[in-house]
């Protein structure tokens, strides 16, 4: 049984008022606060562990090399990736985010897989940072990008998914949680619809990984990606996760230090995965800190059924007013994209902000899909473990208030 | 709701919210102008008619938050009948003014309604919702 008042202690940031009220911090989905056992865990390490990694004998550098490798092993572990028998997971690349996971994807497999003419299907609801990088490529390479539409009720609409390939494609790369609808999508009857036509697929997991769990044997997908800042854990930390055969296939994206095995003045032969795209000093405290924070998560059970009975609840409260309509559908967690009549979102977030809530409007990097709703801004809610009934309750009494603050 | 808030969305501001005036493309316009806020999605689009050098009628389209429509619906008002010249001075003025480098007490009073958004100095993340419709305006004076 998950005890979220026990969660929530962890959390020293919800203590804090906003504009006079209690913080409710209801951006979640953009970033999550973190546990007090991490913040801790940064300044101890900087304080008594901290040393550049894989390059020195000193007991320091071992020290961060140990923990920095350690932590590449509990990620995993968390996303149940293959483990080889001794030595790191060459499975796990560390980057700086999600962005940076898809750019060195797109650049590094895109470079040297795509041709003009191939085809990459992606959908109408992708962040930005699953967009850009794919349109970059395609118009360096001369490639198309195809979409996958949404269905009224913002799932993906898997039969035109189907229609979509060709002999010509090459890729499929889709987030498995839509950043402003919340929505899960069947990651598995993607991997096994693309697989069946030879199509390996990426997954953009960033939300996906904080509301659901992550099986990427069981998904079968040839890549992953995700940020811990989203997760609890420290910004400037991202995962790719990629099969091994693939990623050392792969050719390196960006040259610099700790990437190679041998340089002479005009060659260099790279690294095995992951050590080839991790090329200079990495973010070490922030990836030992992603280690610290898996572990605090590692302590709680039922996270997730917690966050989908609160999603349920507010979903139904929102229900209650007559002014609100709900663009995501049944099958979200953590996420709920809404209207409200007559009061922009930008209006509406400000003046919840004024009652100590943090929610969010605009068009969530996601500009696309705000189009295809035929809006040009929605407000988005998410919650997390740490949020309470309690939260939820104050917001939509907040929520009434602007409705007669703006009826005025 | 506390006072600053109140204060930035005063009865003018909602008033031109819900009823914009010269709301819609102009049919004779001379020039035009885009406003984009890449952080929110306001984005207009504003059109003036200009004959020798003054302002015969100004106009916008688009879609906002009540403060950036609003300051769209009160700017073509304001802007009808002066002078290219005298705008860009309005303008700098009224900058002033939701900046909080000046306070609107001491203020111009021929800036008139765009008083209104003074307020708006109180909360800098939004400044830019009050200032939108005026970049499309001096993208199409330029």
């Amino acid at each position: 049984m998950f005890d979220h008042k026990e969660f929530r202690k962890q959390f020293p940031i919800l203590n804090r008022t906003v504009n006079g009220s209690k913080l409710i911090y209801f951006d979640n989905a953009a970033t999550m606060q973190k546990p007090k056992v991490v913040t801790d865990f940064l300044v101890d390490f900087y304080q008594s562990s901290y040393s550049n990694i894989h390059r020195s004998v000193h007991t320091l550098s071992h020290e961060s090399t140990q923990l920095y490798e350690n932590t590449r092993q509990k990620v995993a572990e968390f996303i149940n990736a293959p483990l080889p028998k001794r030595g790191t997971p060459q499975n796990i690349v560390f980057t700086s985010g999600t962005t940076d996971s898809v750019n060195l994807l797109a650049n590094s497999w895109g470079e040297q897989n795509v041709k003009a003419g191939d085809e990459i299907i992606l959908s109408v609801s992708e962040h930005h940072s699953n967009l850009i990088p794919w349109q970059m490529l395609a118009k360096r390479k001369g490639a198309v990008l195809r979409f996958v539409s949404i269905c009224d009720d913002g799932e993906l609409n898997y039969e035109q998914f189907e229609t979509l390939f060709s002999d010509k494609t090459v890729l499929v790369a889709i987030s498995l949680m839509s950043n402003v609808l919340g929505v899960v999508n069947d990651g598995k009857r993607i991997v096994d619809f693309a697989h069946a036509k030879g199509v390996p697929v990426f997954f953009d997991a960033a939300q996906a990984v904080v509301h659901s769990k992550i099986d990427v044997q069981q998904l079968d997908c040839d890549f992953l990606a995700f940020s811990a800042h989203k997760l609890y854990g420290p910004t400037g930390v991202g995962v790719l996760y990629g099969k091994t055969e693939l990623l050392n296939k792969m050719p390196p994206w960006k040259g610099g230090g700790e990437m190679i095995n041998v340089v002479s003045l005009n060659d260099f032969s790279a690294a095995p995965s992951p050590f080839r795209f991790e090329a200079g000093t990495p973010n070490i405290a922030g990836v030992v800190a992603f280690g610290k924070t898996l572990d605090f998560l590692n302590e709680y059970k039922g996270i997730t059924e917690y966050e989908t009975e609160l999603t349920n609840y507010l979903v139904n409260r929102l229900r209650e007013l007559n002014e609100v309509e709900i663009f995501s559908g049944n099958n979200t967690v953590g996420i709920v994209a809404f209207s409200v009549a007559d009061i922009h979102p930008h209006d509406l977030t400000h003046f919840l902000d004024q009652e100590g809530i943090a929610a969010r409007a605009g068009h969530h990097c996601a500009q696309p899909l705000l189009s295809f709703f035929e809006v040009n801004s929605l407000n988005r809610v998410s919650v997390s473990a740490y949020n309470t009934k309690d939260e939820v309750d104050s917001f939509i009494e907040a929520l009434k208030k602007a409705l007669e603050f703006f009826a005025r | 709701m506390n006072d600053k808030f109140s204060q930035l969305y005063q009865k003018v501001v909602m008033e031109h919210a819900r009823t914009p005036h010269n709301f819609g493309e102009l049919e004779d316009f001379t020039a035009s102008g885009e406003g984009d806020n890449p952080m929110c999605g306001d984005s207009f689009k504003v059109y003036v008619k200009v004959v020798d050098g003054v302002i015969a009628e100004a106009a916008f389209t688009g879609a906002g938050c009540a403060v950036s429509k609003s300051s769209a619906s009160v700017m073509t008002e304001q802007v009808k009948g002066k002078s290219v010249d005298d705008i860009k001075t309005v303008y700098e003025k009224f900058q002033e003014v939701v900046n909080g480098e000046v306070a609107p007490e001491d203020a111009d009073e021929k800036l008139g309604d765009l008083l209104a958004f003074a307020g708006i100095a109180e909360f800098p993340v939004r400044i830019q919702c009050a200032t939108l419709a005026w970049e499309a305006l001096m993208e199409a004076l330029d």
